[in-house]
């Protein structure tokens, strides 16, 4: 198990650097926008440009920007957006207004999303089980940035019971109710979409399981209907509920990335949406990087994780 | 199972119930109701709420005072007060500049603003009935124990409001709250014109130009005949200090400019200093004294092509790092490949190691992409003229700033400046606190570039104004009132700045900052086009006119328009060149209907200076008022002047051709709409028929106009639309029915410009800014090569000759002066030129004012005739205010220079617990 899991870091490691290659040597091929101000400026900038390696061969640039990374912890500064703020700094004051949001959403989006999958298998073919799936359809194919906007309506512009868009974490904190309750929107525009996806696949799964003779049998031994659900049908679920919570984390990494421009959540998704627009090299390096290996890194746990939710899987090895 | 079932059905109803509420309320836009009372009504004028008996919140009762007056029937009079309304237009500054020293001073406050006319020191204010007003200047006195928070929106929060180094305007809106200039701009007593007082400064700038001649470095560099405007002596006001309670002094300037243009630092904002009226002598000099040699752009060396250039003897160079990326190549003695190489540079560079892979000389690289490379290419930025620097180690001391006491200090120019335009170029401020800004600088560990952390952070923020930052994160910025500032113990501030707090969030999409705004959560909210119908009409609507006069730009780079047709089968564009095609276009729109259409806040503009651009300082007086400006714009749009002789006086009148209706100067100026679409129709077909005639375009050819888009959005595809639209209705009928049209380009981005500049895409609305108390320095922007014109490549302003009668002769005679348009421009903007041996320069203070107005209007007719330049929209905006604050002036008011107050001015009608009870039963 250790040495699959080792194998796997490093060839994670591998992929993760060339993407990265990748994605510096394409960003690195668009034109470097022109810069603006007066001649003098202009001139200020170009100058700077080449202090900073802009005209370097793309390859010796992107060494430079490796060695800048690990000798010193530096990704740059911003040139097009957030101008002469520290990438790395900046990513650091925003990532726990990210990770926070995403966390709450999902720590939030299983329980009532296996609850309702639950809920909906027991009662398959019946009406509570076509309302939940109704609900499932519509939750799944609406994009959660729809969602918020009607969220927003509702609670803020109708009902004034909820602040329209986060609060800020220098004047309340990160853990207070203040700050809770101004996440609540977003946390909640983001968890439809997971909710309906946790109950899609416990449904579907605790359906099969629940039609299984295993299930027949803990019934005959004596078991009751909640003993045997929670017992055996469940846990037979788990090795693909589990696994499904990374890949809804990212999906709902993916679905910040919107969410934060509509409530002003000072995160890094939205730091990445602008960057790009703004076509800050600097900036989108570093959250690319992030993004990458956040989503190279589930790939591992969900794959490791099989081993420890079913002792009956083994990965690594001899055959 | 019934019970059950029950249950479920109770569940139902409640959840259609509370959606059913959602969204009925989905149908109305209006703010939601409060929960007791949709909106009190007080019928019986008891006090009380007829419906929830709750008190009736206070209505901001329109108080003329305050708001300003209202003139709905435009009638002149006051429909709330009965008063007759002043003018508000053309009223400027009735001060002069000279110092006087305000211990000697008797004093006096003709307008009654509570300041002195002359040395501007404040008098005590006076409330005897106790209204919170003062009784002689009526300005609402400040109470410092109230909350009175201003809530704003910005897309960004700023991260760099260093004064040396910011960039961005987000990066602005902390330094404007945070600091104060030496002199700043405030209403005179009756808020119909503004004064500008001293604020970091004691008194106005005394001139010391014989005094400082006196000294053997400075008397080289003031000329001999210079007696005045050239050396000033700066009074520093005492009792400013940093926030951090560190004094202010003479120190403080010398040094923080110091740094400011430090050759090292490469602070963004040092060529600020380097241009414009106000030029500390030597500071380019000093900015640069570490630079062997610049490269300078083409444009930027006042040349119009390559070939003036090359004419001019200049050698050219071509930054072949950033343009070819030969950067390590070697020659075949294995030197490195310099950046700039010229372009008859013979010497050949390869890869290293690797000779006959790349090939590249100077010579060769230019015989290849000359065309790339040209004056207003995409690529002209890489084509450079060497600039060598003999002012190599230029030292500070022989900068035009010191120190002459603890609390003044003396700069010298590098060209007279005077009076208004002298306090306006010290309006902004370049000091930070030395000591913490040196410790603020590091250095890059591997380019060696030098960054700063000052003013970047809440713990490396520096302020000197009315209010400190007191939180900021990517979500928030908070502003206190600084209570420690020396301003709130001076009696000249005591009815400003009654915002007690200024609580700014990110709320990147106008959709969240409508609704905030609403919601009573926001005190302004800029309307976006679709807004109108809702709020159009809204009395809390206030609209701002903008400076900028949008312009269609119509491109006739005949070599650039050749290519561009060369890549589309079908497709004409070299049409452009004629002018009839342009003069069709000109007068094919509407431009007041285009404006309600696409942007019902901006109003149509017929030239290109724009409606409330002063010309005069002084007085005030906007350009477009003066008859010089009205008789301009009726003759360029066809009007005739006639003379008719009444009871023996002869009268003019203006007659538009083929009318028979006579009009007085501003009739005809009020019938100028800029559309004819018979003209439009029969000049497209002339010019068609001549390019037809010509064998430039075949009978089954389109005309296609190719509009440079910077990013799509709905805006530009309305515009677009419009526009074909009025194309379309003019051409109805015609051979060309169908035929002509302007098409989006693909989305340039940033390089729209340089799309435009090229001549790869031929049109575009465009404008310039700033020119709102200097049009004259627009002038540059459309006539000067080195400020990169739109029209640059084809409007040879260098080779077109202008003849202007001016009366400069001696006792005033009239003179016939010849020169080229770029060098009008140049000198009515300060610089001499030469013509035939003569001097020539109508800087402000230099000649008279109107000779410089006449040249000005000259020159504005140039660009008109031209037909590169269509005006189209004169820039405004449009807001709704909250009703929780008031202008200084009311919605029909508007200063050019100082807006209607903004903050400064700005004042409360509910305290913040007032407003939390009655904002959300306010409608707009």
């Amino acid at each position: 198990m250790f040495k699959y899991a080792l194998k796997r870091i490093l060839l994670m490691l591998f992929t993760f650097f060339v993407i990265m290659l990748i994605c510096f040597v394409l960003i690195k091929a668009l034109p470097v926008p022109l810069p603006q101000g007066s001649e003098a400026q202009k001139q200020q900038i170009m100058a700077m440009r080449e202090l900073r390696g802009y005209n370097k061969p793309v390859m010796e640039q992107f060494f430079i920007y490796w060695y800048r990374v690990f000798r010193y912890g530096d990704f740059g500064m911003g040139e097009q957006y957030l101008v002469a703020t520290y990438v790395a700094e900046e990513f650091m004051e925003r990532l726990p207004a990210t990770m926070l949001l995403n966390l709450y959403s999902i720590i939030f989006s299983i329980p009532i999303g296996i609850m309702l999958g639950i809920y909906a298998a027991l009662r398959k073919n019946k009406w509570q089980d076509h309302v939940i799936s109704t609900g499932v359809m519509i939750f799944i194919s609406v994009p959660s940035f729809i969602y918020a906007f009607i969220i927003q309506y509702i609670f803020y512009s109708k009902l004034g019971l909820l602040p329209q868009i986060m609060e800020s974490p220098s004047l309340h904190g990160w853990f207070s109710w203040p700050m809770f309750k101004s996440m609540i929107m977003p946390i909640m525009s983001l968890s439809f979409g997971v909710i309906a996806g946790f109950t899609r696949v416990t449904r579907a799964e605790l359906t099969e399981v629940l039609t299984s003779e295993f299930m027949l049998l803990a019934r005959t031994k004596g078991l009751t209907k909640s003993q045997s659900i929670f017992r055996h049908a469940l846990r037979n679920c788990a090795v693909v509920i589990v696994p499904s919570i990374m890949g809804e984390f990212i999906g709902i990494m993916s679905g910040s990335l919107v969410i934060e421009s509509i409530f002003s959540v000072p995160g890094v998704g939205a730091l990445y949406v602008n960057s790009v627009t703004a076509l800050d090299y600097n900036y989108f390096m570093m959250l690319n990087a992030f993004y990458t290996f956040v989503g190279l890194l589930a790939g591992i746990v969900v794959d490791i994780s099989y081993g420890f939710i079913d002792p009956r899987i083994r990965m690594g090895g001899k055959k | 199972m019934k019970k059950k079932m029950a249950l479920v059905l109770v569940v139902l109803v409640l959840v259609a119930s509370i959606l059913g509420t959602c969204l009925v309320g989905c149908n109305n836009p209006a703010p939601a109701p409060s929960p007791e009372c949709s909106s009190h009504v007080d019928a019986n004028n008891d006090g009380k709420c007829d419906v929830c008996g709750k008190d009736m919140p206070a209505a901001p009762s329109h108080d003329c005072a305050v708001d300003g007056h209202v003139d709905e029937d435009e009638d002149g009079v006051c429909d709330e007060c009965g008063e007759v309304i002043k003018n508000n237009d053309d009223v400027g500054i009735a001060d002069d500049f000279d110092y006087v020293d305000a211990a000697t001073c008797e004093h006096e406050d003709k307008d009654g603003n509570c300041v002195c006319d002359k040395c501007k020191t404040g008098f005590e204010h006076k409330d005897e009935n106790s209204d919170g007003k003062c009784d002689v200047c009526k300005n609402k006195l400040r109470d410092m124990s109230l909350n009175q928070t201003y809530n704003d929106a910005v897309t960004q929060v700023a991260t760099l409001w260093n004064v040396h180094r910011y960039q961005t305007e987000d990066d602005s809106y902390p330094i404007d709250l945070t600091t104060s200039g030496l002199y700043d701009f405030f209403f005179n007593g009756d808020k119909t014109g503004y004064e500008i007082w001293p604020v970091m400064a004691a008194a106005y700038p005394e001139d010391v130009t014989k005094e400082v001649k006196k000294d053997a470095f400075w008397s080289t560099v003031i000329p001999a005949d210079a007696e005045s405007a050239y050396a000033y002596k700066i009074r520093l006001n005492p009792q400013a200090k940093f926030a951090n309670g560190k004094q202010i002094n003479a120190d403080t300037y010398v040094e923080s400019f110091k740094l400011l243009m430090d050759p090292d630092l490469m602070n963004y904002r040092a060529n600020d200093q380097m241009s414009g009226d106000v030029v500390f002598y030597g500071c380019e000099n000093y900015y640069y004294s570490k630079t062997e040699k610049t490269y300078q752009t083409v444009a930027s060396m006042g040349y119009n092509s390559v070939a003036d250039a090359l004419a001019a003897g200049k050698d050219l160079f071509i930054d072949v790092w950033g343009f070819y990326g030969a950067k390590g190549y070697v020659d075949s003695e294995g030197n490195e490949c310099p950046q700039y190489l010229s372009i008859t540079d013979t010497v050949v560079y390869d890869v290293p190691g690797k000779p006959g892979s790349d090939p590249t000389s100077g010579a060769g690289v230019w015989e290849t992409y000359k065309t790339y490379l040209e004056v207003g290419a995409p690529y002209a930025e890489y084509l450079r003229i060497e600039k060598v620097n003999d002012q190599l180690g230029y030292t500070f001391d022989k900068v035009g700033i010191f120190k002459t006491g603890e609390y003044d200090f003396t700069i010298v120019l590098e060209k007279p400046c005077s009076g208004f335009y002298l306090l306006y170029g010290l309006a902004s401020n370049w000091i930070v606190d030395v000591e913490d800004y040196k410790a603020s600088i590091t250095q890059d560990p591997v380019t060696g570039e030098y960054l700063n952390s000052y003013n970047t952070s809440l713990e490396t923020s520096h302020g000197y104004g009315p209010y400190k930052l007191t939180a900021i994160d990517a979500t928030t910025m908070v502003f206190e009132r600084d209570e420690n500032w020396w301003g709130f113990s001076d009696p000249r501030f005591d009815c400003f700045y009654h915002t007690s707090d200024v609580y700014t969030r990110v709320m990147a999409e106008a959709s969240t900052r409508k609704e905030a705004f609403l919601k009573g959560d926001l005190v302004g909210y800029g309307l976006q086009a679709e807004d109108y119908e809702q709020f159009g009409n809204s009395e809390y609507l206030y609209k701002t006119p903008g400076t900028t006069v949008f312009f269609l730009l119509l491109s006739a780079n005949e070599q650039a328009l050749k290519d561009a047709q060369a890549s589309k089968e079908n497709v004409n564009k070299t049409i452009l060149l004629r002018e009839d095609f342009r003069e069709a276009l000109s007068v094919t729109f509407d431009k007041s209907d285009f404006c309600k259409t696409i942007s019902p806040a901006r109003s149509p503009a017929y030239s290109v200076i724009g409606a409330y651009d002063i010309w005069n300082p002084t007085t005030g007086e906007k350009y477009r008022n003066t008859e010089i400006a009205k008789k301009g714009l009726v003759a360029y749009y066809g009007f005739e002047c006639k003379t008719e002789n009444i009871d023996g006086v002869d009268v003019e009148y203006y007659t538009l051709l083929g009318s028979d209706a006579k009009y007085s100067l501003d009739q005809a100026v009020a019938a100028v709409t800029g559309y004819n679409p018979a003209l439009a129709k029969a000049k497209f077909l002339a010019a068609y028929e001549a390019e037809l005639a010509d064998g430039k375009i075949d009978a089954d050819d389109k005309i296609e106009i190719e509009y440079s888009l910077s990013s799509a959005s709905g805006f530009l595809t309305k515009t677009i639309n419009y526009m074909n639209d009025s194309i379309n209705k003019v051409l109805e009928g015609t051979v060309l029915e169908g035929r002509v049209s302007i098409v989006e380009s693909a989305p340039q981005g940033n390089e729209w410009s340089t799309a435009l500049k090229s001549g790869k895409t031929q049109t575009c609305l465009c404008g310039w800014q700033g020119g709102a108390l200097n049009p004259f320095q627009t002038m540059l922007y459309y006539l000067e090569p080195g400020h990169d014109p739109y029209a640059a490549k084809y409007w040879k302003t260098e080779a077109i000759n202008a003849t202007i009668t001016l009366p400069v002769g001696k006792n005033g005679a009239d003179v016939a002066i010849t020169m080229t348009l770029a060098n009008w421009s140049r000198c009515l903007t300060g610089d001499t030129v030469t013509v035939d041996g003569v001097d020539y320069n109508f800087g402000y203070q230099q000649v008279a004012d109107e000779v410089r107005l006449v040249i000005m209007a000259e020159l504005e007719k140039e660009i008109l005739n031209s037909l590169y330049y269509i005006p189209m929209m004169q820039d405004a905006g449009a807001s709704l205010l909250s009703q929780k604050v008031s202008y200084a002036l009311g919605r029909d008011e508007y200063n050019a220079v100082m807006g209607r107050g903004g903050m400064t001015y700005m004042t409360y009608n509910y305290t913040d617990e007032q407003w939390e009870e009655v904002k959300g039963s306010i409608k707009y």
